[in-house]
């Protein structure tokens, strides 16, 4: 932990042109992530969450400020940067394994090879047997799964999680936040979550950053350190007993209290 | 999840002795189903014999299925029959054909680039909105009364309905898939063979169905029009020679071949579709 600076964004600003006129999504947004730390965005809805991952994963170029990955910039998308959206968006006319092997299969590997890799990472998450089924015979959680090994088959460095838990009901969403954050320990990934749930992201995370309504800006910085007694989950990070502090800075922060919807 | 079947215990795929029944219940009334539209068809053919033959109707006017089945043996027996038919289902697949793999073509750059898109799409729409028919008289007099003035018009009537839906279907492939595969560094043309085809396959497949029938449509109005072959001259011969049973007879070879169409596109949306199978 706490190794050298993976993401770097400077001044990072991004404006939304139409017909109608322009929104400013983010305005001079400095930001960091180190190699192998899991950090966590939270921030009212609306306030540029999805630009700023956008950004990183190099579909949108800054308007102003400049974004470094692994301290050069960044032109369009990047092998080193893996995403994980809130829907699974699985091919629903290809069978899972074929799912899985898509990105290898654009990055122009080998069939054989990308089928060796996507067989072996379904077997080792639990959906061995499954390769011939259709999407639409997987349940919520195996489907998001089976996005999580489409991404993690290409071998990115850093993975960007935008809301990937959000669409799931509240059980299935627990292991799989079990699941993810042991895989991306396991395979020591970078991972910058977005997401809209505080304990989703206190539990989870190594550092949570806060940020403001649009256009966002860095509110406030929070160095996650839980005591637990063994090995600490998502779950074991509940039980922590600071746990509970953090998430009442962060929903002040977010001023949940006096806003309105 | 599926439930293997078990052979034999319960017979024919069931798995316990309700379901036998509810599977026996299935099947029957798939059976009373099949048995009531064959006596539709035959109450419908007995009607029409017995008003001829009773004079009740002016058989010269209406034929009747007797005399219909004689023009049909003896069609087949002078063997013109299977050149009429050959003509026109000719000139119907290779309509069908072209105005659909152009049609997929055109619409594929329409998808490529929105600026000729945006050019075009005021073209397209008055080209889709004229009646196909009314080119006919243009293809014959720049093409001459051939075949190849048919297959056009057949193509003309499914090419720009083709255009138009499946153009639709390309755009409506969902932003957030194809943002999956740029993240994987897609190219244009990537997009377009991992995303955006596949999405419009459904679409494609019906696009198909409506086609067949539309082409079948242009090759008949073509041979209406200028032709010396096709099921299409054959009923105009007919009408010309005020032959009904000749005229007659032509169309219940056309629903025919209509049918058989219909039937073997459906057959491919299965092969095309696999993920949608029931």
């Amino acid at each position: 932990m706490n190794g050298r600076d993976r993401i770097r964004g400077e001044g990072l600003s991004y404006t939304y042109l139409t017909r109608s006129g322009e929104t400013l999504a983010l305005k001079d947004l400095n930001l960091v992530v180190r190699d192998g730390e899991f950090c966590s965005i939270v921030g009212p809805s609306g306030c540029g969450k999805s630009t700023l991952l956008a950004l990183i994963s190099g579909l949108l170029q800054p308007t102003e400020g400049r974004l470094l990955l692994d301290g050069a910039g960044l032109t369009g998308p990047d092998g080193r940067v893996g995403i994980l959206l809130q829907k699974d968006h699985l091919f629903e006319w290809r069978t899972v394994l074929q799912n899985a092997e898509l990105g290898l299969e654009i990055r122009g590997r080998s069939t054989a090879e990308a089928r060796r890799q996507a067989h072996k990472l379904l077997q080792s998450y639990g959906l061995g047997g499954f390769e011939n089924s259709y999407p639409h015979q997987l349940s919520g959680g195996m489907r998001q799964r089976v996005a999580l090994i489409r991404t993690l088959a290409t071998d990115p460095d850093i993975l960007l999680l935008d809301e990937p838990f959000s669409a799931l009901d509240y059980q299935t969403k627990l292991i799989l936040e079990r699941d993810v954050h042991r895989i991306i320990r396991e395979n020591k990934k970078t991972a910058l979550l977005v997401t809209h749930d505080i304990e989703e992201a206190v539990s989870m995370s190594d550092r949570v950053i806060v940020l403001s309504g649009r256009p966002a800006q860095v509110r406030n910085i929070y160095d996650i350190a839980l005591t637990v007694t063994e090995g600490r989950t998502p779950m074991t990070s509940r039980d922590a007993p600071e746990f509970r502090s953090y998430c009442k800075s962060i929903w002040e922060d977010l001023d949940i209290e006096h806003r309105t919807v | 999840m599926n439930i293997a079947p078990s052979s034999g215990v319960f017979g024919r795929g069931a798995v316990s002795e309700r379901h036998a029944q509810f599977l026996r219940a299935l099947r029957l009334r798939q059976i009373q189903v099949i048995l009531v539209q064959i006596a539709v068809l035959v109450v419908f053919l007995a009607l029409w014999q017995t008003a001829a033959t009773l004079r009740l109707v002016d058989p010269f006017i209406t034929s009747q299925p007797t005399a219909i089945a004689q023009q049909l043996v003896e069609l087949t027996n002078d063997g013109v029959l299977g050149y009429h038919v050959a003509i026109t289902v000719i000139e119907t697949l290779l309509g069908f054909g072209i105005g659909t793999a152009l049609g997929i073509a055109i619409a594929g750059m329409l998808w490529w680039s929105d600026f000729l898109s945006d050019v075009t799409d005021p073209y397209i729409v008055v080209l889709n909105a004229t009646p196909k028919m009314a080119l006919g008289p243009i293809f014959i007099i720049w093409l001459g009364a051939t075949m190849t003035a048919v297959i056009a018009l057949a193509i003309s009537i499914s090419l720009f309905v083709t255009i138009l839906s499946v153009y639709s279907a390309f755009r409506q492939a969902d932003p957030e898939k194809l943002i999956v595969v740029r993240s994987f560094g897609a190219s244009k043309w990537q997009q377009f063979r991992k995303v955006v085809f596949p999405s419009a396959v459904p679409t494609i497949v019906a696009t198909l169905k409506v086609n067949i029938g539309l082409s079948l449509i242009g090759a008949i109005v073509g041979e209406f029009l200028a032709a010396n072959a096709g099921l299409g001259y054959l009923i105009i011969y007919g009408q010309n020679i005020f032959n009904m049973s000749l005229v007659m007879t032509s169309l219940v070879i056309l629903t025919i071949i209509a049918g058989v169409m219909y039937y073997a596109v459906s057959l491919a949306e299965r092969q095309f579709v696999p993920w949608q199978r029931k």
